[in-house]
């Protein structure tokens, strides 16, 4: 340990000596007050902390990472380049301690960037809580919506699934399924139509939606997001929640363009034994029908901790993530020179970064279709297209993390259990193998040789 | 391979080197099927031209190079054996240390890296910053040092374990004389103590003055070895050193050795060599300046065994052939040399 810590003393030593922390940090701080007032929100406070919490956190988490890859890659290779690994592969310590050395040494100065920015953006937002003028209603939504943690509630299964199985059997049984149509696509078809029938709300009818949440709901207000489109510009809705005809239901008339995310805010006492039912009718006087987008529910948001402790636990997954970007670049280092590291790992947080893509194209059956004529079915050079994707996809899936920050500011609950997931899979799990990769190479490499 | 006191401490059997290229087609042969052995307690050289395998075969003595074929063994095991690493002190060919390091910092890392503890750590890191003489910078960034700094500093590293095999590639390169000296001397202290010592070098004077055996190298392959006496040796001539001879005195014994051999007998005087002079220069200049009697550089008392006379009462170091007297008392010979030179400097009126 005595010689795992020595070395990530010298890594950090050297990191601060040749002045790259003061560097680092000047660039945070000119992010941190540069962009909340560069990006314009809505003018309103609630909007500037959103901003902050989102863009700017993300933003300096981004730097955050270029600089632990890069000092990652760098770590091993340029002492190699430079022969300093020489005298220290000379000395008495295994090959793993090296890279552990390394690491904790980075992780140790990320450790205090991130904690100067983090601490940062939290000044800032206390700050602008203080000086910048707001309305009650502005300051109201902030503390409610914002500055909290909410446990996201999405309604009771319904059984969809299930109705369309039996719908498939029933229409196969008729004989209604057109021959040379696979029965995965003809369910799909099926459950589908179900959804979107289900999401559905003609002129003069309703849709209704059960929440179960378990827990009590602490006294604080309930909010459901919702999204709707229809075939009027406006549309004109009843929303209810709780027991009907009860005196602590919360009714609400609306009348709200289609498009867009709206929220309703819901007094605690509309929810009691831990489920909410809520409905909406629509009663708009020219016909127009309503739908609930199937792949897009509304949610109902309650209260489940202080923002504070989700500061801390996005905190937590930030730096984990860091982590990982160190110890890629530092087996990026220590598998090549120094050159294709910085390549490598370039490569590494791309790929990281547009973990939708890829995931979009290992579904992608047929990879050049020809538009105007009869569907292709998938050749050789498609399979192979698929099998590359869908290998990039599994190596870099269990790598990507859900939008934390995205989440925090829209004062989403980030759970432990998250946290301690992200831990486990990345830290220890994806960061050991790395190690032990490492430390194997590292055994096997002639340090002596000039790169 | 137990280790064994009979064994040699290094051993290597036809070793070749072969550089390749990305293509891994051979591109250089820097050492060719050399074989040699260093038993327990001896110096021993490699001397060679510019790119004739020297630094190669150090390296692959250290584990920094693998050899293309061979076998190649250091205290009985691979170099490459963790535990081998911890009884043998290396100084490359140049001075790879951090350069944001300060001296003091520089020494204890390296320390840390043997397992030392902070005390003993501490201990040695003031002997040898006082042997190496840079007390004075022991607060200074190394990145900033002089190219002789740098190097004392590479070699205190190198001695941070008090190992028992010392690997050093040129240790000289770079040195003033007085820290050539120093170097020599404690070549030859770690030697006594029965350390293995192996070194390389262009500078055949100082092979000469600290080597036991030597090895020359030259396109990897090894031209000559044996003891460096012998090798030098001149069978077959022999020169005699007498006192100033009044001229009579001189005419008889040259009658006498004409008669003798039939043949004329060079004479010459004999010459001090140019290092032990300029030592001397040194030496009498820094005591003009200085009010204070002048510090004689000390070896570092862990490296000359202080532990081992304190535990006992007669340290039993491994015998030596060599006829050097202990370096802390200077030779014979260059007393009469700083004899020699005080009278120079003071001109013949003094005599
Ligand atoms: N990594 C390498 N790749 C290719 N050739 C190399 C490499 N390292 C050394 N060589 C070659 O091997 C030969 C021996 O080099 P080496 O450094 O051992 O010489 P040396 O005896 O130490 O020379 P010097 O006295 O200049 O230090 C040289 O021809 C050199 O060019
Ligand atoms: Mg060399």
């Amino acid at each position: 340990m005595n010689r795992v810590l020595s070395i990530a003393a010298v890594t950090l030593r050297t990191a601060v000596r040749s002045r790259i922390v003061v560097f680092m940090m000047l660039l945070l701080v000119f992010i941190l007050t540069g962009l909340p007032s560069a990006i314009r929100g809505d003018g309103t406070l609630t909007g500037y902390v959103q901003v902050l919490l989102s863009y700017t956190l993300g933003f300096a988490g981004f730097i955050l990472s270029v600089v632990a890859v890069w000092t990652g890659c760098t770590a091993v290779s340029s002492e190699i380049r430079t022969h300093q690994m020489d005298l220290v592969v000379t000395k008495p310590v295994p090959a793993v301690q090296i890279w552990f050395g390394k690491w904790l040494g980075i992780l140790a100065l990320s450790l205090a960037l991130l904690l100067f920015t983090f601490a940062a953006a939290y000044g800032g937002l206390r700050w602008a809580m203080i000086h910048r003028s707001a309305s009650e209603v502005d300051i109201q939504k902030l503390r409610e919506q914002v500055l909290v943690a909410r446990e996201k509630i999405a309604p009771r299964d319904e059984g969809l699934e299930e109705r369309a199985e039996n719908l498939y059997r029933l229409r196969q049984a008729e004989g209604a399924v057109p021959e040379g149509v696979a029965p995965s696509t003809a369910r799909r078809i099926i459950a589908d139509d179900l959804r979107l029938q289900a999401n559905s709300v003609p002129p003069g009818y309703g849709r209704r939606w059960i929440f179960d949440f378990g827990s009590s709901v602490k006294d604080r207000p309930l909010f459901l997001r919702y999204t709707f489109s229809a075939s009027r510009p406006e549309i004109e809705g009843l929303w209810t929640a709780g027991e009907s005809g009860s005196r602590d239901q919360a009714v609400r008339r609306v009348t709200e363009a289609s498009g867009g995310v709206r929220t309703w805010r819901i007094p605690s006492a509309a929810a009691r034994d831990g489920s909410l039912t809520i409905e909406f009718g629509n009663i708009h006087e020219e016909p127009a029908t309503v739908i609930f987008p199937p792949e897009n529910p509304p949610v109902l948001l309650l209260y489940h901790d202080s923002f504070e402790m989700n500061f801390l636990r996005v905190f937590c997954i930030a730096f984990i993530r860091i982590a990982v970007l160190a110890a890629i670049g530092l087996t990026a280092g220590t598998l090549f020179s120094e050159p294709v590291a910085l390549f490598f790992s370039a490569w590494m947080v791309l790929l990281l970064n547009i973990g939708r893509y890829i995931r979009a194209m290992a579904a992608t059956d047929v990879f050049f279709p020809v538009h105007d004529g009869p569907a292709r079915i998938p050749g050789l050079l498609d399979r192979l297209l698929h099998l590359f994707f869908a290998a990039l996809d599994g190596l870099v899936r269990p790598l990507q993390s859900p939008d934390v920050l995205g989440a925090m500011a829209a004062g989403e609950w980030v759970s432990w259990g998250l946290v301690a997931a992200e831990f486990l899979v990345k830290v220890l799990i994806f960061c050991g193998l790395l190690a032990a990769l490492s430390s194997f190479v590292l055994k096997r490499r002639e340090v002596g040789l000039p790169a | 391979m137990a280790e064994n006191a009979s064994n040699p401490v290094i051993a290597a059997a036809d070793l070749k080197k072969v550089f390749r290229d990305f293509w891994r087609r051979p591109k250089v042969r820097a050492v060719d099927g050399i074989s040699f052995e260093v038993s327990r307690g001896e110096v021993f050289g490699l001397l060679g031209p510019n790119g004739s395998g020297k630094s190669t075969t150090i390296k692959m003595l250290l584990g920094l190079l693998f050899p293309t074929s061979g076998r190649l063994r250091v205290l009985g095991e691979s170099p490459r054996h963790v535990k081998t690493r911890s009884r043998v002190g290396y100084l490359p060919e140049h001075s790879y240390i951090y350069p944001h390091l300060t001296s003091e910092e520089t020494l204890d890392f390296y320390g840390r890296l043997f397992d030392l503890s902070r005390r003993e750590r501490r201990r040695r890191m003031e002997q040898l910053l006082e042997m190496i003489g840079l007390q004075h910078a022991r607060h200074r960034m190394v990145g900033e040092f002089s190219k002789g700094m740098a190097r004392r500093i590479g070699l205190a590293q190198a001695l941070i374990n008090d190992p028992d095999v010392v690997v050093l590639d040129e240790p000289t390169s770079g040195l003033d004389p007085i820290g050539c000296r120093q170097v020599k001397d404690l070549i030859l202290t770690l030697a006594r103590r029965g350390k293995t010592v192996l070194m390389s070098s262009h500078l055949l004077a100082d092979v000469e003055d600290v080597c036991d055996r030597i090895a020359i190298l030259y396109n990897g392959k090894i031209q000559a070895m044996g003891p460096v006496r012998e090798l030098l040796e001149e069978k077959g001539r022999s020169r005699i050193t007498l006192p100033e001879l009044s001229p009579e005195a001189m005419a008889r014994v040259l009658e006498l050795l004409r008669k003798e051999f039939g043949e004329e007998p060079e004479l010459e005087h004999p010459r001090r060599d140019l290092e032990q002079f300029f030592l001397d220069v040194v030496e009498k200049a820094r005591r003009g300046t200085q009010a204070s009697p002048p510090k004689k550089e000390k070896l570092a008392g862990y490296l000359e065994g202080e532990d081992l006379l304190q535990k006992l009462a007669a340290p039993s170091t491994t015998e030596t052939k060599r006829e050097e007297p202990p370096p802390s008392a200077p030779p014979p010979a260059a007393r009469t040399d700083a004899r020699l030179s005080h009278l120079l400097q003071n001109g013949p009126d003094n005599e």
